[in-house]
């Protein structure tokens, strides 16, 4: 299922895009674009994205999938050039042998990509895991590194002198925390140190800042500290 | 030559961080690709423009300025975009009475106001690459750094660059045919995807580390320090400043003339624009409206290295220093980097679903192998 949502997801946004520019060709002002100037431009984007994902995403395998999301480019491009030439836009002409370009290349792909593609895959076996309190603490470093960032991101977008503070923050858990938690796994005394420092800064931050969400999310993160202790290496296969 | 155990460590990171990011790295760099030919998309979106003809001598901005302003009385001129090779049109962005903002398109030949554009599609695209429709910049400065770390731990995963480059098994399985194509394209636009990578990454956060030191070290908003005076009072000349700027900033190419506070005391008129000799962006100079005093200033190649080196980010970011050849260059190798999100994706997914079935194979043989005992 992750990989036709994927697959599909992916190949509708180009298609989407193109679709949308024809779209604007064809209706011009009464359109309008630009989410500034209270456009609805980029939901229409949205809406297509979805659209075309949710019927992509209905063939049974993820080569079909691809194969959908490829013609769907190709016709994609193929409108955009005729729309161009309809309306005797400037350019039309090296714009519509830039699409058909575009759509040969779609079409090429989606004919080269294996017929049968992979067989369906069965049910995972079901292994022993572990309890929901176990992963939840496991996973209790990445959501107190997430709401960090989204409260020093929520701090950065408010008006006034503590904009800064939010910068800061952002910068600390993407730059400090982040590295830290992922690769705690190999480098476990120096990662964990770099966790308690990024912790301590940004409590430092919110406190001077006068932010009690994030120093309390800072003060969890610096609790976090122990059980990233005890994590161990993931299974990740072999590189390709 | 890296361990086993660094090489696993690597390719972690690789395969987690281009997962989770895979899905906005695709759309970053597709519209990225498209964003290339801006002005041309723009171009081409606008088709009441197509009579449009470069002119031989064009208007100067003031001309422009006094035309939109009688034929939309009541609103303000904010910007007005200098026609180029590529847009034979003035352009006057416009904020109206309800607030709203239009962009106007005046004939460079005799300044006669053409009317609203049809469309800002390049403008569109662009908003998609830089900031995701709604995001702040700094969401796509942050998946910059993300990019980065892609390319640099691909290049260690994927030590053996110069037989990578030439291998690509088509008619083997799928997932090895993705896998090839990954490293071929990855190792064949590798200089240009850390170049767009860390242009990239420098656009969107090098505002934020500046706010963050301004903050830490207690410094002011430039941008605040401005005062103000509402009474009315007349703007000099725009071609007067221009020819000024043109003065002050020998080898601007300006672009775009900000008009803010217009017609008042305390009006600021800002003309920004490339030094296409030094490929440098981000000149700019800032007058004031009422007597034409220099405000401010910023010409990269007098305030040091840094700003030097930030000028050079956007033409290296986004090609348009060297003509539409460079520019399907950088499409083409912006679609390839676009292509890996794709093919990274096929290469997980094909594992995850063999790691599923040597789950089940394993299962069913612990089972088989229970029944036998």
């Amino acid at each position: 299922m992750f990989d036709r949502i994927m697959a599909a997801l992916l190949t509708a946004a180009p298609t989407a895009l193109l679709l949308c520019a024809a779209t604007s060709l064809w209706l011009g002002r009464r359109l309008e674009l630009l989410p500034g100037n209270q456009g609805l431009g980029p939901w229409l984007f949205i809406l297509l994205w979805l659209l075309l994902t949710a019927l992509n995403a209905r063939a049974t395998r993820p080569v079909a999938v691809w194969r959908r999301g490829l013609h769907g480019n190709a016709v994609g491009s193929a409108t955009v050039a005729l729309s161009g030439l309809l309306q005797h836009s400037p350019q039309a002409g090296a714009m519509a042998a830039a699409c058909a370009v575009a759509a040969l290349a779609c079409s090429a792909g989606a004919m080269a990509l294996p017929r049968a593609g992979t067989a369906p895959v069965r049910a995972p076996a079901r292994a022993r895991r572990p309890t929901l309190l176990r992963r939840c603490m496991n996973d209790l470093p990445w959501w107190v590194l997430a709401a960090c960032f989204v409260e020093s991101f929520r701090i950065a977008q408010t008006a006034g002198d503590g904009r800064g503070a939010g910068h800061t923050g952002m910068l600390l858990a993407f730059f400090v925390l982040l590295p830290a938690l992922s690769l705690v796994a190999w480098f476990r005394g120096p990662a964990r140190l770099a966790w308690l420092i990024g912790s301590a800064l940004l409590g430092w931050l919110a406190l001077a800042a006068d932010r009690p969400v994030l120093a309390a999310l800072a003060l969890t993160a610096l609790l976090c500290a122990r059980p990233l202790g005890g994590r161990t290496l993931p299974s990740t296969g072999a590189a390709t | 030559m890296a361990s086993q155990r660094t090489l696993t460590l690597l390719f972690t990171v690789h395969s987690w961080a281009g997962i989770v990011t895979g899905l906005l790295l695709f759309v970053i760099c597709m519209s990225g690709a498209l964003a290339v030919f801006k002005h041309e998309i723009d171009l081409w979106g606008n088709p009441s423009l197509r009579h449009l003809e470069h002119a031989q001598s064009p208007v100067g901005p003031q001309a422009v300025l006094a035309a939109v302003q009688s034929a939309l009385p009541g609103s303000k001129v904010e910007n007005i975009v200098l026609p180029t090779d590529t847009s034979p049109a003035y352009f006057a962005q416009v904020r109206h009475e309800n607030g709203l903002r239009s962009k106007i398109a005046v004939d460079a030949g005799n300044a006669a106001v053409i009317g609203p554009v049809d469309s800002e599609l390049g403008q569109f695209v662009r908003m998609l690459h830089v900031f995701l429709f709604f995001a702040p910049r700094w969401i796509v400065g942050f998946l910059g750094a993300v990019m980065l770390v892609l390319a640099l731990t691909g290049i260690v995963i994927h030590r053996k660059i110069m037989r990578e480059l030439f291998t690509v098994r088509w008619r083997r399985s799928s997932r090895l045919a993705a896998s090839d194509l990954h490293k071929a394209s990855a190792i064949w636009g590798l200089a240009f995807h850390l170049l767009i990578a860390f242009t990239g990454c420098w656009l969107g956060l090098a505002p934020v580390f500046e706010q963050s030191w301004r903050y830490l070290s207690g410094g002011a908003d430039p941008a605040v320090a401005l005062p103000k005076d509402a009474r009315k009072q007349p703007m000099q000349s725009l071609d007067a400043l221009l020819l000024q700027a043109r003065r002050d900033l020998p080898g601007l190419e300006p672009e775009t003339i900000s008009l803010r506070n217009a017609q008042r005391a305390d009006a600021v008129v800002t003309i920004s624009g490339d030094l296409p000799q030094q490929l440098i962006s981000s000149a700019r100079v800032s007058y004031a409206g009422a007597d034409g005093r220099t405000l401010d200033l910023r010409d990269p190649r007098q305030r040091g290295f840094w700003s030097r080196f930030d000028g050079w980010m956007e033409p290296l970011h986004f090609g348009d220093f060297g003509g539409l050849m460079l520019k399907a260059l950088y499409c083409v190798l912006g679609l390839s980097a676009a292509g890996l999100a794709i093919s990274g994706t096929v290469i997980w997914a094909d594992r995850r679903r063999q790691q599923h079935r040597s789950g089940d194979a394993a299962h069913s043989s612990a089972m088989a192998g229970g029944r036998l005992v």
